[in-house]
């Protein structure tokens, strides 16, 4: 199911990093759905680790801020070292999250998968 | 032969030699060729002058007596030699050998100077002496003249009138005797002439400044014969033959000795005294006076002997005194036992001959002779009634000790004992001075003595001179000194404060100040507490007090004190109302917090007044808490209290623990009351959040559900997923009313199978045929969700389908924990399906769809559990193992 008329995701390799099996499974199907080459999905912050550094190049990843009740941000300070743009997927206010990830976008679950493109690609 | 003299007597007028010295003295120079040193003025001429008296008695019983010139003179020379009037004696030898005329006679032709020699070296007659002479006369019948001078005779006539001379009532008989003799004229011109001699003897000695006349003083000059015989050291006192003539003698001696000695003996204590005085140590002061007295009596040894009669034994001070003579410095009392008997009864020993001393021990005696001395003084020395020493004087040959030297010897006792006494004294205040220096500088004290009368000068002590930083010379201070070394900030009030105490009443000056401590220019504190003595009109008199330096406990409450107001600062700057109480909740202090919080004073909430600040139905809890805080050391209750700006009880957190002193017990408690009403608040406001969250979350599946329904009754009639959907809605509700209740009641496997079960069964609750066991354990709420939505897959398929289908079928659900120890530790939970054989359609619908997905699949995923679902012809068996030890986090 194509969300968007202009498979914003075309070609695009995505890492999808979300603990919740049946989000993880919806949101896979539809990035594929737009064109995505999808890398993941992965629900632990050890599994998005180890996956990231086996990925090679990676275009964008979204990212649960809340991985099994811990917060998953040694992922994005990986993504932000290896200069992965990305987005946080979450429910929680803005204001929960530290400063230093102030440059990153926030998409509240459910996901608009053309705000997640537009945050990530624009 | 005398020559007879005639009883016409010229008659002399008595003149008054106030008026006529010259003539007077001319008058007794023509008659006795001289004029004598008695008959001149002696004086001013306005003083009693009875010369003239004296002058008419000489004449008539003496000058103009009928007795023969020479047996006069002679007579004259006699007597005064038994009275040793060296004047007259002297004077009178002088007449008869014609210095001047003898007896006032120009006519008697004066003796030649070997007459008089002679008379002089008659021995003097003893009671043996007096009765021979008297026996002899007696036998004479015919009356007799006056004796020839020389004349074996007129010995014997000296001998009787020596004893009449002496003590004329005892021998009255024998004056009965001379007027048998000689005839009562002679025996009434004989008294004249001893009443006359003794009259004038009298005078010479009354008259001690009467010196002899230039004539005399020629012939001492001349013959050194004379002059031995004048003052030769003859023992006159042994040949009186009465014990009491003796004794009067011997007096008369004394006293002309002491006289004549006086001088010397002044000369000696003068000596004594000069030698004693710049001796401190008991030994030296015996030395020195041992060997002074020894000297000036020319005896052979003077000891001190210190006598211990606890343990027997005497100490001789000084043993040079003994030179060439073995003295053992110990002895024991024994031998003179009896000695030291009479010692200690403060009697001095005199021993003129050991020899013919009978109340002596043997043993003594053997010790004297040893020790080669013949006589000794032994003088006791007393303290306080009991014998501690003696001073013993001794010569190695006899020696007759005179009452001079005796007292002489008990005189340097008495002075060298108190001289010891007082070097004893010295010693002991050196000692105790030493003591008190030692003291003071230990304690850090500086004495000082101010006689006031002396203005105000105080004497410093070494450990003042310390405190104070002087310099060692400096002995004494004005007050002026003091001032000036006293802070210039304290100057005032430190003199202001002595100023007032000495102008009081005060027994005691008491101060404290700063001085500037003049060896370094260090600022000390001084603490000054001064006896003040008064004098009968209360001023003061003299001060007496100690000076201590403080500076170190001034420091130390300085450094108190500030901690003190950091410490008060700190508890009334926290926003908690603090207090002190005692044991039993009674409080002792309440800080200015709980004053405005409550409007209590501080008296109101001493004791229990606290409580009334506290909600009247919390009383009883707080009283509470404290019967419990003894028990477990902290107290720890919540209450309300009333903030009096509004009245409002606010819920207040009290904490407080026990301070205790060094051996554990309980000094007080400390405690603080903290204001948690916006915390209770906060927390009521959470509890209502999580509830309207819950209400939110549950009411929104309720929505989804009903617009899923809604839409699905206008897309199509979808019953299979109307129904499919709906249930898996009702499944997740379930897990979240769970998953909200969590805080209460922890979440177990238990819980989740028997939630889900019970759905399926509805009111009849687990259903028939269905046996759940495992031990209790709780699950992670991430994990929650995910297994709630497999098992209630499960047990739908299970009811639908399965063994729950039929009569007959059984399902149990067990679990267990594996691999408890070790690092990979999980839940094995079991969920097992036996019972009729099923039915194709059964099958197929337990074998694909939604649940097994969600077991084989979501499952692995979320919570990295391995799974196992296998359908058979009798049921379903269905293995879930999942990871229960938390993954490794990485550090963020």
């Amino acid at each position: 199911m194509s969300v968007t008329g202009s498979n914003v995701f075309q070609g695009r390799r995505v890492l999808l990093i979300e603990d919740e099996f049946f989000i993880a499974y919806d949101t896979a199907i539809n990035l594929q759905t737009n064109g995505a080459y999808v890398i993941g999905p992965v629900a632990t912050i050890d599994e998005a680790m180890e996956t990231l550094a086996a990925a090679g190049h990676v275009d964008g990843a979204l990212l649960d801020l809340n991985l099994q009740g811990d917060m998953s941000y040694p992922v994005a300070d990986a993504l932000l070292q290896r200069g992965v743009p990305f987005v946080f997927t979450t429910g929680y206010d803005q204001g929960a999250i530290p400063p230093r990830y102030s440059g990153v976008k926030r998409c509240e679950k459910p996901l608009d998968l053309v705000k997640v493109a537009e945050a990530l690609f624009q | 032969m005398y020559q007879q003299f005639s009883r016409s007597v010229v008659e002399v007028d008595v003149i008054d030699p106030r008026e006529l010295d010259d003539t007077f003295e001319r008058v007794i120079t023509q008659r006795l060729g001289v004029l004598p040193h008695v008959y001149r003025r002696v004086g001013s001429r306005d003083r009693f002058d009875d010369r003239g008296a004296l002058w008419a008695f000489a004449k008539r019983s003496y000058l103009d007596n009928p007795l023969p010139s020479l047996f006069k003179e002679r007579a004259f020379i006699h007597l005064s030699r038994l009275t040793r009037v060296r004047y007259c004696l002297a004077r009178h030898s002088g007449y008869l050998i014609g210095k001047g005329y003898p007896a006032g006679d120009r006519s008697a032709q004066p003796q030649a100077i070997t007459e008089l020699l002679a008379l002089l070296g008659q021995p003097l007659p003893d009671g043996e002496a007096v009765e021979a002479a008297v026996a002899r006369l007696a036998a004479i019948e015919a009356p007799l003249g006056i004796p020839e001078p020389g004349s074996l005779r007129e010995k014997e006539l000296f001998a009787v009138l020596s004893a009449l001379f002496i003590d004329p009532p005892r021998w009255r008989q024998h004056a009965e005797w001379l007027a048998r003799v000689f005839g009562n004229a002679s025996l009434d011109a004989l008294r004249a002439l001893l009443a006359y001699v003794k009259a004038e003897h009298f005078w010479a000695e009354s008259h001690p400044d009467v010196d002899f006349e230039p004539d005399i003083a020629a012939l001492l000059q001349q013959s050194p014969e004379f002059a031995q015989r004048l003052f030769g050291d003859e023992p006159a006192a042994t040949l009186i033959p009465d014990a009491a003539m003796r004794g009067m003698l011997a007096e008369m001696k004394r006293t002309r000795d002491a006289l004549d000695g006086l001088q010397d003996r002044n000369a000696f204590l003068l000596k004594l005294g000069d030698g004693l005085r710049p001796l401190s140590d008991p030994e030296p002061v015996q030395r020195e006076a041992s060997r002074l007295l020894r000297d000036f009596l020319r005896a052979d040894q003077a000891h001190f002997a210190e006598i211990d009669e606890l343990t027997e034994s005497i100490r001789i001070v000084d043993d040079r005194m003994g030179e060439g003579v073995a003295v053992s410095p110990d002895r024991a009392i024994a031998p003179i036992r009896a000695a030291i008997g009479e010692l200690r009864t403060g009697a001095t020993i005199v021993i003129n001959d050991v020899s013919r001393f009978s109340r002596f021990d043997p043993d003594g005696k053997r010790l004297c002779f040893e020790n080669g001395i013949r006589s000794l003084v032994c003088v006791p020395i007393l303290k306080d009634g009991s014998l501690i020493a003696a001073l013993s004087v001794a010569s190695y040959g006899p020696r007759r000790w005179t009452s001079q030297d005796v007292a002489l010897i008990e005189d340097v006792a008495e002075r060298v004992s108190s001289a010891i006494e007082r070097a004893h004294a010295e010693q002991k205040l050196k000692l105790r001075e030493a003591e008190l220096a030692r003291v003071q500088e230990i304690s850090n004290v500086g004495g000082i003595d101010v006689d006031v009368a002396s203005g105000f000068l105080g004497r410093r002590s070494p450990e003042y001179r310390r405190i104070h930083g002087l310099p060692d010379h400096v002995r004494y201070e004005s007050h002026a000194s003091w001032l000036s070394r006293v802070h210039p900030e304290d100057r005032e009030q430190a003199d202001r404060t002595f100023q007032e105490a000495m102008a009081g009443t005060a027994a005691i000056y008491e101060s404290e100040y700063r001085i500037i401590r003049q060896s370094d220019g260090a600022t000390r504190w001084i603490y000054a507490k001064i006896d003040i003595e008064r004098g009968a009109d209360g001023r003061p008199t003299r001060l007496v007090g100690a000076h201590t330096d403080i500076t170190d406990r001034k420091l130390g409450e300085e450094a108190v004190r500030d901690s003190e107001h950091r410490l008060r600062i700190l508890m009334e700057g926290i926003p908690q109302l603090v207090w002190r109480s005692r044991d039993d909740g009674e409080w002792t202090w309440a800080s200015p917090q709980w004053q405005s919080f409550t409007g209590q004073s501080v008296a109101e909430a001493m004791g229990l007044g606290w409580l009334e600040a506290v909600h009247p139905d919390d009383r009883p809890t707080a009283r509470e808490a404290w019967t419990r805080a003894a028990e477990v050391s902290v107290l720890d209750v919540e209450y309300r209290v009333r903030r009096a700006s509004d009245g409002a009880y606010l819920w207040h957190h009290t904490r407080s623990t026990p301070v205790r002193d060094e051996a554990g017990n309980i000094i007080e408690w400390l405690g603080t009351k903290t204001d948690v009403q916006q915390m209770k608040e906060l927390q009521e406001n959470q509890a209502l959040l999580v509830a309207e969250l819950q209400h939110r979350t549950r009411n929104l599946i309720a929505v989804v559900r009903a617009i899923a329904q809604q839409t699905m009754t206008i897309t199509g009639p979808t019953p299979a997923f109307q129904e499919q959907f709906g249930r898996r809605l009702a499944a997740l509700a379930r897990v979240q009313s769970l998953l909200s209740r969590s805080e209460e009641e922890p979440i177990t496997i238990d819980a989740l199978v028997r939630l889900e079960l019970e759905a399926i069964g509805g009111q009849a609750g687990v259903p028939k045929g269905a046996d759940i066991s495992g031990p209790p354990i709780r699950i992670r709420h991430s994990i929650v969700q995910t297994l709630a939505l497999a098992l209630h897959e499960l047990a739908t398929n299970a009811c639908k389908y399965g063994a729950l289908a039929a009569e007959g079928g059984s399902l149990s659900v067990t679990w267990s924990i594996v691999n408890a120890a070790e690092e990979n530790t999980y839940v094995r939970l079991v969920w097992l399906e036996y019972g009729p054989a099923l039915s194709e359609a059964s099958r197929d619908a337990m074998q694909g769809g939604y649940g097994r997905q969600l077991i084989e699949r979501a499952l692995p995923y979320t919570l990295h559990a391995r799974t196992q679902y296998e359908l058979s012809e009798n049921g379903v068996r269905c293995e879930i193992e999942i990871p229960i030890a938390k993954e490794k986090r990485r550090p963020e």
